[in-house]
């Protein structure tokens, strides 16, 4: 990596490493102020030009060592950053099998006090088709909603980026192998939910979270330069 | 059961942060000048390392900050809060430990 030399440096990197922008902002605009107060005492002591820039460089410290800190001290600030594998590995799987299921049991609570469960063979193949849409709907928007939310969590959580790709590649690997299929009654029988895990790959599975992760790059970088500019016309 | 002991220097900035804080609220250059002139320059660090232990501090609630313009400059003000107190009196205790611990060695050292 390209070593840093100057703030705008130090800013550009915290927000590759996927910093939230209003932190970087904070950060960087007290890091400006406490040059400029060494600046102030060297000039009293008559230090400057070259040397007085020379001293402050030193006194500041290395800034890469400073990106290094910023990154790694705000992340530890939270239990998300501290137990990184649980809360991007883990916890999204098992946000998607719960929320499957919470919803899948809703829709059977209503099902029963509605008494559409009694007419259930009477249903149409138009009717088992909606039921069918329904449950691929609410799998596809789990398959979107929750890399996205977790990729949310890992810059707000000062995790950065690398852990929201972690989460769209344990999802990309869990879309890859993951079956799911409603089977409509035959004259009157019961309809079924198959759900697995299969070797037939499905393609399309494996690139929905990792599509997610790179349009939320494009809209965090998009957001940020937006405040950028905005902190910019403000100073 | 026993607790492990502290590890010897990590938490001494920590610690010195909140103490100044816990007298008088500071900006971060006030708070470096500060650890300077009371250690005789004998801490020394790379100043900009101050910001991420004061957010770090901030963000774990152990202190909180205001903007305010003084002199014609605005500038981020530090203050400790209760929860910060109580950390400082913990980090304190464990400090005593171990300059008591420490102080038996050398003692026995050169007995």
């Amino acid at each position: 990596m390209r070593k840093l030399d100057s703030i705008e440096g130090l800013s550009r990197r915290l927000l590759r490493n996927g910093l939230p922008a209003a932190y970087v902002i904070r950060a960087i605009r007290e890091l400006e102020e406490h040059r400029e107060d060494l600046f102030a005492e060297l000039r009293e002591d008559g230090v400057v030009g070259g040397e007085a820039e020379k001293k402050v460089a030193e006194r500041m410290g290395s800034l890469d060592e400073l990106a290094a800190r910023l990154s790694r001290t705000m992340r530890q600030s939270n239990w998300c950053g501290r137990h990184p594998v649980v809360t991007f590995c883990i916890l999204p799987m098992l946000s998607f099998f719960a929320g499957f299921a919470v919803v899948l049991a809703i829709l059977a609570g209503v099902a029963e006090f509605a008494g559409w469960l009694e007419t259930k063979p009477k249903l149409t193949p138009g009717q088992w088709a909606w039921v069918t849409g329904f449950v691929h709907v609410l799998r596809w928007s789990l398959f979107a909603a929750i890399p996205f939310w977790f990729c949310w969590l890992a810059r707000s959580t000062f995790c950065g980026y690398r852990w929201g790709l972690a989460t769209c590649l344990v999802f990309s690997v869990h879309g890859l192998l993951h079956r799911l299929k409603v089977v409509a009654p035959v004259t009157g029988g019961d309809g079924s939910l198959a759900w697995g895990y299969s070797t037939r790959f499905d393609w399309i599975g494996m690139s929905v979270p990792l599509i997610i992760f790179a349009l939320f790059v494009i809209l965090s970088k998009h957001t940020n330069a937006s405040e950028m500019r905005q902190q910019q016309v403000q100073a | 059961m026993r607790k492990s002991n502290p590890n010897f220097l990590n938490g001494v900035p920590e610690m010195l942060v909140l103490e100044l804080l816990s007298r008088q609220e500071m900006y971060g250059y006030e708070l470096v000048r500060t650890i300077l002139e009371k250690t005789h320059e004998k801490l020394t660090f790379g100043e900009g390392c101050i910001y991420p232990l004061l957010h770090w501090l901030e963000e774990t609630k152990l202190v909180n900050s205001r903007r305010q313009e003084v002199e014609g400059r605005s500038r981020n003000y530090y203050q400790v809060t209760p929860k910060g107190r109580k950390r400082l009196e913990e980090l304190e205790d464990e400090w005593k430990e171990v300059v008591a611990g420490v102080s038996l060695v050398l003692g026995g050292q050169h007995a």
